[in-house]
């Protein structure tokens, strides 16, 4: 053979650069390489063949589907040999997982084949004569035993070796010397060349070409479901599973239960549930696993624990009730354990479902500030039973003016200070069309439309003659208006009492400052101190708005008797007492209106 | 108008007992709007920095504040006494004539002669520059002086100069030329009120004295004047020469005419105490008939019927009292109430008189009352309410809310082929950018797009406002509601589909059928011609979308869509969403492609498609495809059919039947040729 069968050394080499020593087509159209060395195991002594795949330098790679030993040498067989050569190097990787699986499987025959010749069966030594390592794995053994006897004691002995951690030892010997230590040799060995000498502490050496495990620790568990005797021979069915960490080669002590269709005796039973809590325990100190894993492995439907559960009625009549209650006990302990620890923890760490994923995006609109800010009073004031108007934003004279009191020498009607349509009357009865300084044109239409009671919000935009970073001249103001009999300046303030708190919470600090307009008698201001580091505020005092009991002279000008009828008003702005209150100290307030996506997506 | 008040020099006429910090919290919930108080290093004392509201014009003095003081804290309250009497006859001849009453209410003069001109001593210098005014000599300073301490100014000419002893109250004529104290010329019309001589202005009246008249070192005989004009003309004639003084910024605030007088001899006083001399003329009082000492009759229960709260009759005196006001009669609830001279422009009426008891006693004093009686059965404005429930579904859809100026200008008509006799325009606009109110939200929009397509590619964008729609000539224009969507995407036909998607989301939400909506191709200068459409409900025209013109300029295709919401609003509350009951089968669907000529209109397709078969009740446009694979000039149309089973289940048989039905329809009315999916 040319190629050094390096899963002799090292069953755990899962990959080696080699070199092409040839390829080899065959008769049935496949292509073998040889290499001068291999990690992939061909298919022999029971046990299945590597796959795998050939890295090239360009890191392209071929798969090898099938490892044999075909005329004396190591063939890996593939498809098609792409850029391969006589000479090339390639990486041969195997497949780890399906080696390790094997490799349990067929290292567990060796245990059990250790535990048998332990166990030395009356009447006769039991003679190896073959294995099966893949699907439905078996040893087949010529002699006759007791099998019922056997079942057990091989059980148990199996049992002790797996809870053993025994090393697996391995070196090459001649012929004579492993004839000498084995406990038996297989009939068909070669006696010319080195031979693998295969040795289980205490228990014996055997000759052996397969792949095996370090330490037995490595697998889980062996399950031997039945045994058969045909024709003077004994078969061993079993199946072999791997440790959770058999790959992490740790050094803590592994465990292990049998479970068979056999009974079971009640301090078996008890120690398998023992073991499986104390399992549990070191899987949590070593904390790899996450809660779904642990409650897999522990508490899931193929669980050891469930099935030892479950086998319960395998226990003798006697001893059933006492088993049923430590396993149920166990059971709990375990669940709690479980639970106890990951509640206890930060559980984001150990479980697998990433809670932290962001969600899917969607679409996301914004309202404009000015919008937000006109609900957030209107909402208060729509639950003090007011209901929200709208007056013409292109006004008369009459309106905005001489129907508040304002009389024609009044400064607002500059026309430095308001904007009008036209320079001259064109109405006799109401003079000048203009746009509205303020809210407040709104009341006395509101009280031409209207007999009172009336509870008027008209929340609309009004225009200064004004322009700069601190001036819009075009912004939003709310007007209030309650108008019925006996009416007093105790509503008025009661009103923005509870607006006030609505607004700016219950420990709201304000004041009220006696003012002065002409539509209202007695004229207030209101105040709020948002804190002296509030750069939007005098002082810490933010001027929130203007109100007052309604002129008089605004009420007749409304058609309403003001003899009979009381009212108040107020006027606050929305946008900058929004800014102010929100601490957001704009540079340059025209940014409200220049629909800057940059500035509308911020809120 | 702010002052700034010493609290040392407020303490010579008050005892308050408060700190200065005490006072700055209480005096604004009082009265005087303290903005703040600082100490002044140099004056070694308390500086209150006080906002004085238009009716107070009174309080913008030292007096004036130290008065209310006074009475908020419940103080002593005394001016200096003076003991002036004036001589019956003119040692030195004085007349004074007043040709325009409505501008000038009343005019005050006297001579002193024999006066000294000098340097003031160091009590008056200090107290003028701690409010920064320069100290000239005792003369002008005097006038500064009583111009701070009573908020009255008051002007000194050298009687030397007054030709013939004669003073007149006049207007300007047109095109008069005017020198003030400060040598600068000004050219006056007759608009603005002067002071003059039989020759010549010597004074800008309330604003500035003239150059020619003024006092100087040689001075021994002077006139001095304390008069009261009318404010509007004050402010018209200061802003229109841009001559603002202290005199200027008080008349025009509406001084009262009771008050010149007092003004008057408090500059007399310190005239003869600090430069000498002797009244050598009576007191000049020329006034109009209505300039007297206002009485008001006051029923003492409007105080409880308009602050709610219970005062007795003395309570209220004392108030009013404490504020300088008089009772000089009472009769049960009656009293009869007379005004200080400084306050009879600002309290007229018995409602005046509530507000300074309602404000005296102290508004935080008055309890709180919620909103009590019936609730108005008044819903809000319907359009309003929409409004807020669209703005809600538009957002929540992903669209961003855009608030631009309702007012534009010339470019943003020209934008969308607007002539401006077809749009309000204000005659007064603070600049060409802005002078028309806008009738159209489109025009914004674009302005939106261009400024910020920059900043992102893909723009969603809609706005709600309202837009003023010229009326009947010289009535006010129709304020209407309408909204308008924009999306720039990387083709005109995903811009149009987003755009149209949006709208149709919004008809949906609010239960209208998207069916009843018509799109009619009309073209519009600022759309690419053939890619726009008219909206159209019943027989109403609601509005328009399309795409962009090029001459935009846009770097993306953008969609606009444009409708009025008053008018949809009207579909809208005439929406009733009833129950049609719940089908007992399951629905089928069923997708069909088929290739098509390019010209063909979906709308063609859906009608054929509906109509083949009464239990199709849906057909949903999945997919256009034109392309590799499809001739050049057709597309491949795909899409989903409903068909909702009445009452019973339908074999394979019947479906395909319906099935077929609609291809043939399709292949024998559009040419369509069936491709298999």
């Amino acid at each position: 053979m040319k190629t050094i069968p390096e899963y002799l050394n090292d069953p755990y080499l899962k990959e080696v650069e080699a070199i092409v020593l040839d390829i080899v087509k065959h008769d049935n159209g496949q292509v073998g390489i040889v290499l001068d060395k291999t990690c992939f195991y061909p298919i022999g002594g029971g046990q299945n063949c590597d796959t795998g795949k050939f890295i090239l330098s360009d890191s392209s790679y071929i798969p090898v589907k099938e490892v044999v030993i075909k005329n004396g040498e190591i063939n890996h067989f593939v498809e098609n040999i792409g850029e391969i050569k006589i000479g090339s190097t390639v990486r041969a990787q195997i497949d780890w997982e399906r080696r390790h699986k094997n490799m349990i499987i067929h290292s567990a025959a060796h245990v059990i084949d250790f535990a048998l010749q332990k166990l030395n069966v009356e009447p006769q030594k039991l003679k190896p004569l073959k294995g099966s390592h893949g699907k439905n794995a078996h040893v087949v053994y010529e002699g006759e035993v007791d099998a019922t006897l056997m079942f057990k004691q091989l059980k148990k002995e199996v049992n002790t070796i797996l809870n053993s951690n025994l090393e697996f030892d391995w070196k090459f010997v001649d012929f004579e010397t492993l004839k000498n230590i084995a406990t038996y040799l297989q009939p068909g060995l070669p006696t010319n060349k080195p031979l693998r000498a295969l040795s289980l502490k205490n228990y014996g050496t055997v000759a052996d070409g397969g792949t095996i495990v370090r330490n037995t620790k490595e697998i889980a568990k062996i399950e031997i479901p039945r045994i058969e005797q045909i024709d003077g021979s004994i078969i061993v069915y079993y199946n072999a599973i791997a440790s959770m960490d058999s790959n992490t080669y740790s050094t803590k002590p592994n465990k292990i239960s049998v479970v068979s269709n056999d009974t079971l005796e009640l301090s078996e039973y008890i120690s398998s549930l023992d073991l499986i809590k104390k399992q549990l325990e070191d899987d949590l100190e070593q904390g790899l696993l996450s809660v779904n894993e642990l409650k897999n492995k522990y508490l899931g439907r193929k669980s050891e624990l469930v099935q030892l559960v479950r086998s319960i009625s395998k226990i003798n009549q006697s001893d059933r009730a006492k088993g049923g209650v430590y396993a149920n006990n166990i059971k709990k302990q375990v669940e709690s354990l479980i639970n106890s620890s990951f509640s206890s923890k930060d559980s984001s760490s150990l479980s697998d479902f990433d809670v932290t994923l962001p969600g899917n995006s969607l679409k996301l609109g914004h309202l404009h500030l000015t919008t937000q800010a006109i609900r957030e009073v209107e909402a208060i004031f729509k639950r003090m039973g007011f209901y929200r108007e709208r007056y013409p934003e292109v006004e008369w004279d009459y309106y905005a003016f001489d129907a508040l009191n304002m009389g024609p020498d009044h400064p607002a009607r500059d026309d430095w200070e308001t904007f009008f349509i036209d320079k001259q009357p064109v109405n006799k009865d109401y003079g000048k069309r203009l746009l509205t300084p303020h809210t407040s044109s709104g009341q006395v239409r509101e009280m031409l439309k209207r007999k009172p009671p009336i509870r008027m919000i008209n929340i609309s935009r009004v225009y200064r003659r004004q322009l700069s970073v601190r001036h819009l001249m075009n912004f939003f103001q709310f007007e209030g208006l309650m108008i019925d009999k006996h009416i007093t300046f105790g509503h008025l303030k009661g009103v923005i009492e509870y607006f006030l708190q609505e607004f700016l919470g219950d420990e709201v600090k304000y004041r009220i400052r006696p003012y002065h307009f002409r539509f209202t008698e007695p004229s207030i201001e209101i105040d709020v101190f948002l804190g002296k580091d509030n750069k939007m505020t005098k002082e810490g005092w933010l001027e929130i708005g203007g109100a007052g009991m309604v002129h008089p002279s605004v009420l007749e000008a409304g058609n309403i008797d003001p003899d009979v009828y009381s009212g108040y008003a107020f006027g606050f702005g929305v946008e900058r007492n929004k800014l102010s209150v929100g601490g957001i100290n704009l540079e340059d307030i025209r940014i409200m209106y220049q629909t800057d996506v940059r500035f509308l997506e911020q809120f | 108008m702010n002052i700034q008040v010493p609290f040392k020099w407020i303490k010579q006429y008050t005892d308050t007992k408060l700190s200065a910090i005490e006072l700055a919290e209480l005096l604004p919930t009082r009265g005087p709007q303290v903005e703040k108080v600082y100490w002044d290093e140099n004056l070694k004392d308390d500086v209150f920095d006080i906002e004085i509201t238009s009716n107070r014009i009174d309080t913008a003095s030292v007096v004036g504040i130290a008065r209310e003081i006074a009475s908020i804290t419940n103080s002593s309250f005394a001016l200096p006494q003076s003991n002036i009497t004036f001589p019956s006859t003119d040692s030195k001849r004085l007349s004074v004539e007043i040709k325009d009453f409505d501008k000038c209410k009343r005019f005050n003069a006297v001579v002193i002669e024999g006066i000294q001109v000098k340097a003031s001593p160091d009590w008056l210098k200090s107290r003028l520059e701690s409010l920064g005014k320069n100290s000239i000599n005792n003369l002008v300073d005097i006038s500064n002086y009583v111009l701070l301490e009573y908020g009255y100014p008051t002007h000194l000419f050298d009687y030397e100069k007054i030709q013939d002893n004669k003073i007149i109250v006049r207007k300007a004529t047109d095109g008069e030329e005017f020198v003030s104290l400060d040598n600068d010329s000004y050219e006056l019309d007759s608009n603005d009120l002067v002071i003059a001589d039989t020759q010549k202005i010597i004074s800008l009246a309330g604003i500035k004295g003239g150059l020619n008249s003024g006092v100087s070192e040689r001075t021994h005989t002077i006139v001095i004047e304390a008069a009261n004009f009318e404010s509007y003309g004050i402010r018209k004639t200061a802003r229109r020469l841009d001559l603002h003084t202290d005199a200027s910024s008080l008349f025009e605030k509406n001084l009262s005419a009771l008050s010149s007088e007092v003004a008057l001899k408090r500059v007399v006083e310190l005239v003869l105490e600090l430069a000498g001399g002797e009244i050598a003329s009576s007191l000049k009082d020329e006034k109009r008939d209505d300039v007297e000492q206002t009485v008001i009759e006051f029923d003492t229960s409007r105080v409880k019927r308009i602050l709610g709260i219970e005062l007795s009759k003395e309570e209220i005196i004392q108030i009013l009292e404490s504020l300088d006001f008089k009772c000089v009669n009472q009769n049960d609830s009656k009293l009869s109430i007379e005004v200080p001279h400084f306050r009879a422009n600002d309290v007229m009426y018995d409602y005046d008189l509530v507000e300074e008891i309602g404000r005296i006693y102290g508004y935080e004093n008055i309890v709180g009352i919620s909103p009590d009686g019936s609730i108005p059965p008044v819903s809000s404005n319907a359009m309003i309410e929409w409004e807020d429930k669209i703005k809600d579904i538009l957002v929540g859809a992903g669209l961003t809310e855009a608030f631009n100026l309702s007012i534009v200008g010339d470019l943003d008509l020209k934008r969308v082929g607007l002539q401006s006799s077809y749009v309000i325009e204000i005659s007064n606009p603070l600049t060409e950018d802005y002078k028309y109110m806008r009738r159209e939200l489109t025009s914004s929009m674009i302005s939106t797009l261009l400024r910020n397509e920059d900043f992102k590619s893909a723009l969603e964008l809609f706005e709600i406002n309202a837009v003023y729609l010229p009326n009947q000539p010289n009535d006010l224009p129709n304020e209407e509601v309408h909204l308008t969507i924009m999306v720039s995407s990387a083709t005109e036909e995903s811009a149009y589909r987003q755009t149209k998607g949006y709208f149709e989301h919004l008809l949906k939400t609010v239960g209208l059928s998207v069916e009843s909506f018509s799109y009619i191709q009309k073209n519009y200068p600022f759309f690419q011609s053939n890619m726009s459409a008219d909206i159209k409900i019943d027989d109403d025209l609601l509005g328009y979308i399309g795409i962009l013109a090029s001459s935009i300029d846009a770097k993306r295709p953008a969609c606009i869509l444009e409708v009025n919401l008053t008018l949809l609003l009207k579909y809208i509350l005439n929406t009733v969403k009833s129950f049609k009951g719940i089908h007992k089968y399951q629905c089928i669907k069923r997708d069909f492609a088929f290739v098509l000529r390019n010209t063909v209109k979906w709308k063609d397709i859906f009608e054929i498609a509906i109509r083949s078969n009464e239990l199709i009740t849906h057909v949903e446009l999945f997919d256009i495809y034109k392309g590799k694979g499809i001739e050049n000039g057709k597309k491949s149309v795909a899409f989903s059919i409903t068909i909702q089973p009445k009452d019973k289940t339908l074999t394979e048989e019947e479906i395909t039947g319906i099935t077929s039905k609609l291809i043939h329809s399709i292949e024998t009315q559009l040419e369509g040729v069936l491709r298999s999916i």
